[in-house]
């Protein structure tokens, strides 16, 4: 009996050793009986270390845990898949499920035999699978990328059971550090890595994960971060797109409980970052089309071709952080027509522009033709013709990361369709205003027999009355014949002359010579030039004592005054004052002559400046249509502005305003 | 031929100014003598030994600023006053600097023609009055009082010596340049010209108090500044004749 009975515990026990699940046998009391290999294996003991000993004490992490087990296997007899922790020699604890049944022995004595499962990595796969979940809703849900990559870091440290992390995102420069989290706080720290520098530049090089469980002795690592975080252990992640091109990292340090980052975790966090890769993916390519959007806008509101190249050349700094030149053809040949200060545009650069033009494709850095250029150049084409060329600078690394190349081609094609379009609008300005200076050609030709026609009648008129009249006029006539044919010479004189001065700044022939001049001076240069046609008006003036000297061309000015003054004497009743106001308003000095005279017709009020307007009206009364487009051009050319309105109290305001420069003298410090 | 006051020898091509002038002058007192180009002026000056030039500078034989240099080189010391279309400050100040005494800008009325020449006549003389007046303005050098009607003026010193500077130059044009070598000696020029226009323009206001009435010192826009000595109050002709 002795013997079968040995037999069959031997062959009992052969099966027990060889089951490949722990089983454990114990004492009602729950003493360890009996423990096979695999059950040595997962508590971690020898056997000598575990036999009689009491299994609730030594294996349970909490005492209770066991009694509950216990009472449930005196109730029923038997439990299957109870979960129960327990915890290895060294200490780590592990998820079990124990199925038991009770044991009765021939000779009666009693106990249980159970069978333990460790499920450990079960849960923690479990854990795992319901933070990922957990991190893409997260991340999807996020409101931009910034609380996007915080959010992933927290998601990040969850799963890991890391205690600090960080995340970046790739730019044309290498990757940006960031989103510091440690213990929930969110660390100020934020730093550029470079291709190849730090974990991060590491992983734009290799494009894999990178793990250290020695800190202390990693050669990649950014030494400061290493001091600031104390580092000891951790991970740097890549999130590659679809192509395979990195467009951002996360990173987490020291796992919790002083433990080691496993394979295990890396796995994870590469399940992690193919989630975050949709999202950054998606919140990228939704900034781009922002970005596009916001471009589109911004050429639509412009016509004007140099102002078009502005807002492309300003939009693509913007956009893509890199400088540019735009090239547009002039006689057979390419010229910059936009570029950015810091871009030089040297001799190689033209090279592969003007083939990227011929040719109507890319040049440059990073294309397999002249590729010695500093930037990589595009032709812009609209229905398949070439009209100029963009470059862009290369920065080291990459020509554009892939998520932001479908932005640039629909740039570059957006960019094509303005320019074009401000070329036509250059076109239609050509045209019509060859279509205009006709009309011109002809108003200047009406106006001049006009207002140097008029004066001229009025001295031969009156010189040939005199010449004819044989002493038959008396001295009164003869004098008022004399004064007449004066005056009209002097204004015959005064408007050649400044019709001169004034096709001379419109042809570029001459610039307005400025120097500094006393307002009153000039106003009463202008009034002993209109002599006794002013002598016989009142005329007030409301300018400061204290009004410096302004710069500006006497001359030109002296005879704005002349202008304005002459009618608003001419338009208004001689016993109604004219007055004249000068200030200093910040940057500008603003002149007011204002008349209690007929004024001008609402409608017309725009149009008084025009070129001889008031010729084309009616053509009965002298000066104004001639002399008022001078008065413009003279106010323009000092950089200002002229316009007339109508005084509320009757008659009217003419105000011209003209830049002003506090000079290095002023008026107060100098008192002589 | 008998001649009588002091002789101009008019330099210009322009028979239209040949013969007003010849028809204004000599009722003032001058005796004309007339030159059409360079080279005649050049050959005239010996005969006629004039008290004044008067010379028009686009010559059809040579430039009007060349006839000024060959003059000064032999000696000539009759006063230049050029009689120009040209209106450019470089045109001024270039035949100021050569040696011109005065410029005057065609066109220009006949009694202000007589006060330049008054003027230049008068400067070579080189005698100066005691008491200096102009319409309302009044400078006694001896007590050194300057008033306007009946108001006194009162100057700073630099203020009485920039007119006093004007008065001694009266009726001609005297250059931002000459002015400021006259006023502070060799200072530096583009420092002091701002100091220049702030003075005259401080100046000016004490004595100009009627914007509407003619001013004594009249602004040559980038070239300097000319006290007048021509009486001008048109407001009180023009109302006497209305």
């Amino acid at each position: 009996m002795e013997g079968s009975s040995g037999e069959t515990t031997t062959r009992c026990q052969t099966l027990f050793e060889e089951f490949e699940e722990a089983i454990a046998i114990l004492s009602p009391e729950g003493q360890v009986l009996e423990l096979n290999q695999a059950g040595l294996d997962l508590f971690g003991y020898e056997r000598t270390e575990i036999i009689g000993m009491d299994a609730a004490r030594l294996l349970c992490s909490s005492p209770d845990d066991f009694h509950r087990l216990q009472t449930e296997m005196e109730q029923r007899g038997s439990v299957k898949d109870y979960a129960v922790q327990f915890r290895r020699s060294s200490g780590k604890l592990i998820d079990c499920l124990v199925t038991a049944s009770g044991w009765q022995d021939k000779d009666g004595s009693r106990g249980y035999m159970a069978l333990v499962r460790d499920v450990t990595a079960q849960k923690e796969t479990e854990h795992s699978l319901r933070s990922l979940l957990r991190l893409s809703e997260t991340l999807n849900s996020a409101s931009d990328l910034d609380s996007l990559l915080d959010a992933l870091v927290e998601q990040l440290l969850e799963l890991t059971g890391a205690e600090s992390g960080s995340a970046g995102l790739r730019t044309s420069q290498g990757m940006s550090c960031g989103h510091f989290i440690q213990e929930s706080r969110v660390i100020p720290l934020t730093y550029l890595c470079a291709p190849g520098v730090g974990w991060a530049g590491w992983l734009i090089k290799h494009g894999i994960h990178y793990l250290t469980n020695d800190a202390a002795h990693d050669p990649v690592i950014v030494p400061e971060l290493r001091e600031r975080l104390g580092v000891r252990s951790g991970m740097a992640i890549p999130i590659v797109d679809g192509e395979k091109d990195v467009i951002a990292f996360f990173a987490v340090y020291n796992k919790g409980g002083g433990a080691e980052f496993t394979q295990l975790d890396v796995q994870h966090s590469l399940s992690a970052a193919r989630i975050a890769s949709v999202a950054i993916h998606n919140r990228l390519l939704y900034q781009n089309v922002s970005a596009l959007a916001a471009f589109i806008q911004s050429l639509i509101v412009v016509s004007d071709l140099e102002e078009i190249l502005e807002v492309i050349g300003r939009q693509i700094e913007t956009n893509f952080k890199r400088h540019s030149v735009i090239l547009l053809p002039v006689n057979g040949g390419l010229t910059p027509r936009f570029r950015s200060t810091e871009f030089v545009f040297g001799e190689s650069e033209r090279t592969a522009a003007t083939w990227s033009w011929k040719h109507g494709q890319d040049a440059g850095r990073s294309t397999e033709i002249l590729s010695a250029a500093q930037a990589h150049y595009v032709p812009l084409k609209v229905r398949g013709q070439v009209i100029g060329v963009l470059g862009l600078e290369v920065k080291p690394g990459t020509w554009l990361p892939n998520v932001q190349r479908p932005l640039f081609s629909a740039v570059i094609s957006q960019s094509a369709l303005a320019i074009e379009r401000g070329l036509l609008e250059q076109k239609v300005r050509r045209l019509r205003f060859f279509e205009e200076s006709d009309k011109v050609q002809n108003a200047v030709l009406n106006a001049i027999s006009h207002d140097i026609g008029a004066p001229l009648a009025a001295i031969t008129t009156s010189l040939s009355a005199l010449l004819t009249s044989h002493g038959a006029l008396d001295q009164a006539a003869e004098r008022q014949l004399l004064e007449t044919a004066d005056l009209e010479a002097r204004r015959l004189h005064r408007l050649v002359n400044n019709l001169l001065s004034m096709t001379r700044l419109e042809t570029g022939a001459s610039t307005v010579k400025t120097e500094p001049c006393d307002l009153l001076d000039v106003v009463s240069a202008a009034l002993e030039e209109l002599g006794p046609s002013a002598g016989q008006r009142q005329v007030s003036f409301d300018i400061p004592k204290d009004m410096p000297l302004v710069a500006m061309d006497f001359g030109l000015i002296t005879y704005v005054f002349i202008n304005l003054l002459s009618n608003a004497f001419k338009y208004s009743p001689p016993d109604q004052p004219v007055e004249v106001q000068g200030r200093i308003i910040d940057d500008r000095l603003e002149v007011l002559v204002v008349d209690r005279g007929i004024g001008v017709p609402s409608e017309d009020l725009g149009r008084v400046f025009d070129k001889f307007y008031q010729v084309a009206e009616s053509g009965s009364s002298t000066g104004l249509g001639l002399g008022l487009a001078i008065c413009k051009a003279f106010i323009e050319a000092h950089g200002g502005r002229i316009g007339l309105e109508n005084n509320p109290m009757g008659g009217t305001i003419v105000r011209f305003v003209i830049p002003f420069h506090e000079a290095a003298t002023s008026w107060e410090t100098l008192k002589l | 031929m008998e001649t009588r006051g002091p002789r101009v020898l008019l330099v210009d091509d322009e028979q239209p100014i040949q013969q007003t002038l010849s028809v204004v002058l000599p009722p003032a007192g001058y005796t004309v003598y007339p030159a059409r180009n360079g080279k005649e002026a050049l050959w005239k000056v010996q005969s006629v030994r004039p008290d004044l030039i008067l010379l028009d500078l686009g010559l059809p034989d040579m430039d009007g600023k060349e006839v000024i240099r060959r003059l000064r080189e032999e000696r000539t010391i009759a006063p230049i006053i050029v009689i120009s279309v040209r209106r450019e400050e470089s045109e001024k100040i270039g035949s100021l600097n050569t040696g011109a005494h005065d410029y005057l800008t065609k066109p220009f009325t006949v009694p202000e023609l007589l006060a330049r020449m008054h003027a230049a006549l008068r400067s070579v003389s080189a005698t100066q009055d005691d008491v200096f007046t102009v319409d309302d303005l009044r400078i006694d050098f001896r007590r050194r009082e300057v008033s306007i009607g009946q108001i006194a003026v009162n100057l700073t010193a630099t203020e009485y010596d920039l007119l006093k500077i004007l008065v001694h130059h009266a009726g001609k044009v005297r250059t931002h340049h000459q002015l400021i070598h006259e006023l502070w000696g060799g200072t530096q020029y583009e420092d002091v010209v701002h100091l220049l226009r702030v003075t005259l323009s401080h100046l000016r206001r004490k004595l100009h108090l009627d914007p509407q009435k003619p001013r004594y010192i009249v602004t040559e826009p980038g070239v300097g500044y000319r006290l007048r000595t021509e009486s001008l109050s048109y407001s009180a002709k023009a109302r006497q004749h209305s």
